[in-house]
């Protein structure tokens, strides 16, 4: 049922998102363009300048910056409207668990954040390739060429990993935390929004309060790592500890779902009220 | 399978000070079609909802054939709210996927042959459609499942005597015939006609659960000359007129 469920949100949050995904890149090639052309072209000065050069790049980060919005918006509202308002009569009515309700949205968030990271990266490379290519595809030539020239450590693959996986997991995390707040403002008869906010706020507090007992008295192990370090003559550090510090994180954020998503489940199992 | 469809033992739900739901005690048997019958703010919504899993029960319980209300009751169980809730981007083809794709007792050719009969496009965006053909197309969703237990919540409220006719022809033309049907409304005279049953709730007490032959064998009176009766006085002596 849980790819049931995802197959519908997927197609509610993919027919919002393509048209800006599409923005971006197609911005990204107009601010390749004029950057590699307008710009450099002497006759372009003052208000045309601005209006070819400048404006898109302006408008492209906007779009940036909105799409980031945006997901955060879309977590929000799928969250709340679609299972707590109207459209909850007809999710909860359905032959399908709590759990797989906020696995379902929780996933399809992450699979938004992760299409959406792909289209910037994409756009970064439109941004400087799209009408120079052979500019490009040198710097393209002297960035392998640097990477191959750096000594990795041993290990840096498993780094390149921790690191993806700490984006996707932290990334989780962080939509169940909004869940769990929107989930905790519920169990209000009134003013919803506004105990989901400090929900958010309260459970960030007890967060730090909690990292602190820890940091003080169970993490002092990472006080002996040796971090990985790295200065103009190389890098420097065990391997080792900085990918235990990072598998430390990991399993940090693990555990931070786990507490969201059976709090939220707990919520919507035991005290659901649809009204 | 057991003879009883649905119990309800001391069934209790408030709403801060108000109580909705109070100690509710209710048998219902399948192949029965029953009227969940009170003024506005007795508990009929609030009951549904629970039985839906939608509210929790304050105290006691709800059980649908035997089980609490969960994914497995959620299988049995065809509901209609008293409200929209399609989601807004969807057309009329989506949501006959989506009840094809989570019910296995529905039965997508009735629904197609009931969106011709509207002269409803399945390509039609929903957010389209007037609130009264959104109505009608819940009403022909809900009832293209073989449902064990169908619960319509005010299928008749606020719509013209052509439409009440349209629902009720729909829901008596297609309503699995082995389960039951249980109609909350306050307009009896609509649908005394076709009850088995009759359930009076006042102020969230079962105050009668009887059937519709002996109420009249008993009585001498209609089902709806004995709830206005027995409601006339109930309405003007502090009964909440907010709906639950």
């Amino acid at each position: 049922m849980l790819g049931k469920l995802m197959k519908y949100d997927l197609r509610s949050c993919l027919r919002k998102f393509w048209m800006l995904w599409a923005g971006l890149a197609a911005l990204a090639m107009l601010n390749g363009y004029t950057i590699n052309h307008v710009l450099d072209n002497s006759r372009f000065s003052g208000l045309p300048a601005f209006l070819f050069g400048v404006l898109p790049l302006i408008l492209f980060f906007v779009l940036g910056i909105a799409t980031a919005i945006l997901i955060l918006v879309f977590i929000c509202d799928r969250f709340y409207k679609g299972l707590l308002g109207d459209e909850g009569y007809l999710a909860f009515t359905l032959p399908v668990s709590s759990a797989e309700h906020i696995a379902s949205k929780a996933l399809v968030s992450l699979i938004l954040m992760i299409i959406s990271a792909v289209v910037v990266v994409i756009s970064a490379v439109l941004l400087f390739s799209v009408g120079d290519w052979s500019n490009f595809s040198s710097f393209l030539a002297s960035l392998a060429q640097k990477i191959r020239e750096i000594s990795w450590p041993k290990g840096t693959f498993g780094l390149v990993v921790e690191g993806i996986v700490f984006f996707l997991v932290g990334s989780l995390a962080q939509t169940l935390h909004i869940y769990l707040a929107i989930s905790i403002g519920h169990l209000a008869r009134k003013h919803r929004v506004a105990y989901a906010i400090l929900a958010y706020i309260g459970i960030n507090i007890v967060l730090s309060i909690i990292l602190n007992i820890i940091g003080s008295h169970g993490l002092s192990f990472l006080e002996n790592l040796s971090f990985f370090m790295v200065d103009a003559s190389g890098f420097h550090g065990s391997l080792r500890d900085v990918l235990l510090a990072g598998a430390s994180l990991i399993l940090g954020q693990l555990v931070l779902c786990a507490a969201f998503f059976f709090g939220t489940k707990a919520i919507l199992d035991h005290r659901l009220n649809l009204e | 399978m057991s003879n009883e469809l649905v119990r309800c033992l001391a069934l209790t739900r408030n709403f801060g000070p108000i109580l909705a739901l109070d100690r509710v005690d209710l048998v219902l048997e399948p192949g029965k079609i029953i009227g969940l019958l009170g003024p506005n703010g007795s508990g009929k919504t609030t009951l549904i909802k629970i039985l839906n899993g939608l509210l929790q029960p304050t105290s006691g319980s709800a059980l649908i054939n035997g089980k609490t209300p969960g994914p497995a009751t959620k299988k049995l169980i065809s509901y209609l709210p008293d409200r929209g809730y399609f989601p807004e981007w969807m057309k009329v083809g989506d949501m006959i996927d989506l009840f094809g794709d989570f019910y296995d007792d529905f039965d997508r050719v009735k629904a197609e042959d009931m969106c011709r009969a509207l002269q409803l496009d399945l390509a039609l965006p929903i957010k389209t459609l007037s609130k009264g053909t959104r109505e009608k197309m819940q009403l022909m969703l809900v009832m293209s499942r073989s449902a064990q237990l169908y619960l319509l919540d005010e299928p008749i409220a606020g719509v013209d005597p052509a439409a009440r006719d349209f629902i009720m022809h729909t829901i008596l033309t297609n309503y699995n015939e082995s389960g039951s049907v249980l109609i909350s409304t306050h307009l009896i005279s609509d649908v005394e006609q076709v009850l088995d049953e009759a359930v009076f709730l006042q102020q969230g007490r079962v105050v009668l659960h009887e059937s519709v032959d002996s109420i009249r064998e008993r009585t001498g009176k209609s089902v709806d000359d004995l709830f206005r009766e027995m409601f006339r006085a109930g309405n003007w002596e502090g009964g909440n007129n907010n709906a639950r």
